[in-house]
This record gives C-alpha cells, structure tokens and sequence, in this order.
C-alpha cells in the first residue's frame, strides 16, 4: 500500500511537472504566433492583401457598368417605324426606363406598346398619359428592364 | 497490533482521497493543457503557413507589373478627378460631341453590408478592409444619336469602373429646323467612377489567396476582355508664368 501510495505521488509530481513544461510550450507558442502575425500584417507582404481585395472588389463589380447603354442599345431592337423617341431616361436603382414616345396616331402608339411587350426585354411595361401635340401624339410609357 | 490494522484502512482511505483531491484534477489538467499547445501549435503552424504564402504571392506580385497596373486604372487608389476630366474630354472630342458641362462631386457611398450567419442569422464581424468608393461625373452633352450611342458605349467600356447612375437623353430643341425635326440630342447622365484606398491595417489574415496559396486573376481577364477603350494618355505641361490671369 506504501508502494502504490508512493508511485501515485510520484506520478502526481510528474505529472505536474509535465503540465509546467506544456504551459510554458504553450508561451513560446504564442510568443511565435504574436511575432508571424505581425510580420504578416506589418511586413511587405501588405501588398497581397491589398492586390487581393482589390481583386475581390474588381470582382464583386461585374457585370455592372454597362446596364444604362446596353437598355439604349435595346430601343434600336423594339421601337417600330413611325415611333420615334423623344426622351429616354434610365434609372439603374429599379432598373427602370422612362420613355416619351412620339407617333401619328394612337394604333402606331399601340404597335409600340405591344412591341415592348412582346420584346422579352421587359418584365413590365406601364403605359401613362398621352398628350397630343403639334409633332404627334406623345405617350408616356415606363418600362422595368429584365 | 491495533494501530497495525488501522494502517491499512486508513492507506486505502489515502489513496483515495489523494486520487480523487490532486491526482485526477491534475490528470485532467494536463489533459486540458495538452489539447491547448495542440490548438496553439495548429494555430502557430497555420500563421507560419500564411506568412511564408504570403511572402511567396508577394515575391509573385513583383512579376505582375501589367496585371497590378490593369487593376490600379481599374480601381485607383484615390479619385483621380483629373482622369475623370481627361475621359470625359477624350470621349467628347473624339466623337464630335458638344460638351456642356461637367461636375465632380463625392457619392454618398452605401454603408457596408454586415455579413450574416445564414444558419444562426447571427451578425458576423465586417471585415474593416477598404471598400469601393465613388466619385460622381454628372455631365452634359449633345450630339447625333450615333454620336450619343458610341459616347455611350466607350464610356461603358473605360478601363476604369464606372457605373451610370443617372441618364437622360431628350431632343434638342434649341436644335430643332422649322419642321420641328432635329437630330440632335441632348444628354444629362451621372456616372459612378469608383475607386479603392490602399489597404493601410491588415484587419483580416484570412485572406483567400492566402488560404489558396495563389491569385484567382480572373478579374484581370474580365477587365482586359470587356474594358477597351482607350484614352489619351494625360501628362503633365510645365508649370509656371508671370501673370497666371492672363491665359
């Protein structure tokens, strides 16, 4: 019983001993993680994370930048003979188009109005007030790009 | 003999109460303890790892001058509104437009999206890296409509971000002949030209071309392959007169 007592003693102290020696393993585990990451984040190697986020961010842009001319470039596509447009406004937050289209009569204006609709550019085409004037009938038509 | 049969007892109730007291608490302490020096030897070796990556992409980065330089026009460190002014001179010149105005003024940037933790919905931390800035262009200008279409198209196609933020196009009507006609138009548009300060605190190491090990340069190619237009270099004249109100 001695003996065991002993050796449990023994071990106890060895224990302890060795926890010491994992303690301060830890320290100098540390002590090298605080000296890396400085190097890291102090060092020249700043240039990498600036190359990169400025890659990410380059990334995160596209394909924005050409939605107002490439709506421009869609009016040649929809708007028939007889129609002309006389204002074009584009608003990139609701992608929207806001349009003042001229014509002769009310049927070209109502060809117009079914050419956009039938064009698969727009998921809504709202049609407002016409007025008539002395170069034709203006039609105001608000149209939200896909 | 008494004390004799007493030792025993009370030996195993030494044992005991040792074991149970200091030897198990310090078995799992050291227990504990070697689970941290293997989270921080993992941890140390993980930064070592980055740090000797970073060196070898940094080491890289010297031999990407064109790429660098492709994403500086892209995305310059700072507003660069004399750039600004060259495009917008450039574009109207060459397409024989009329400029009527120009103003540069600071956008109000969008507050930076805080990311969320789609299985807790729990707020994670923002990364304090720099984000895309913008400079507003509004401008005026007037011409053909094929003049207008191509001002258009090469404005889209800069080597340097920008993003319309506003566009109206109308008839001139100061243009318009006796019939009522004209062929002139008249542009009024906003345009976004963005730009990225320099990374001046690093806040997050964990970096995906560190985590890589290389560049993803696929941005670079976006740009070479979409953004096109090429303007007249801007240099410098030498400063310097007597008299700097008269021209």
């Amino acid at each position: 019983m001695v003996i065991l007592l002993m050796l449990l003693i023994a071990v106890y102290g060895g224990l302890i001993i060795y926890e010491k020696s994992l303690t301060k393993k830890i320290k100098d585990s540390d002590a090298q993680y605080a000296a890396s990451y400085q190097e890291l984040i102090e060092g020249n190697t700043k240039n990498v994370f600036d190359f990169q986020n400025r890659l990410t961010s380059a990334s995160k842009l596209f394909p924005a930048g050409g939605a107002a001319f490439e709506n421009l470039k869609k009016m040649e596509a929809v708007i028939i003979p007889g129609v002309y447009i006389s204002s074009f406004s584009y608003n990139p937050s609701g992608n929207e188009i806001t349009l003042d289209i001229v014509a002769d009569s009310f049927n070209l204006l109502a060809k117009q109005v079914l050419s956009f609709k039938k064009s698969g550019y727009f998921s809504n085409t709202a049609v407002g007030a016409s007025q008539i004037e002395k170069t034709g009938i203006r039609l105001a038509v608000i149209l939200t790009a896909k | 003999m008494k004390l004799k049969i007493l030792i025993i007892p009370l030996l195993i109730l030494i044992i005991i109460v040792f074991s149970i007291w200091f030897l198990m608490p310090t078995y799992f302490a050291v227990k504990d303890t070697k689970v941290k020096l293997d989270e921080a030897t993992a941890k140390n070796e993980d930064i070592k790892n980055k740090l000797e990556t970073a060196k070898s992409l940094n080491q890289e980065l010297l031999s990407k001058g064109e790429e660098q330089k492709i994403l500086n026009v892209y995305l310059p460190e700072n507003k660069e509104e004399e750039e600004v002014i060259n495009y917008f001179d450039d574009l109207v010149r060459r397409e024989g437009m009329l400029a009527v105005g120009l103003a540069l003024s600071p956008k109000e940037n969008p507050q930076p999206i805080v990311p969320v933790d789609p299985s807790t919905g729990v707020a994670l931390e923002a990364s304090s890296d720099p984000a895309v800035q913008y400079m507003n262009a509004t401008f005026k200008v007037a011409g053909t409509y094929e003049k207008v279409r191509d001002f258009m198209e090469k404005l889209s196609k800069l080597k340097r971000f920008n993003e319309i933020s506003a566009l109206k196009i109308s008839k001139d009507v100061s243009q318009e002949n006796e019939s009522g006609a004209s062929n002139s138009l008249i542009v009024d548009a906003t345009a976004g030209f963005g730009y990225l300060e320099k990374i001046k605190n690093v806040s997050d190491i964990n970096n995906s071309a560190l985590v890589s090990g290389k560049f993803d340069l696929s941005a670079i190619d976006y740009i070479k392959n979409n953004r096109n237009t090429e303007i007249s270099g801007l240099t410098p004249d030498t400063a310097g007169k007597s008299n700097p109100f008269v021209q």
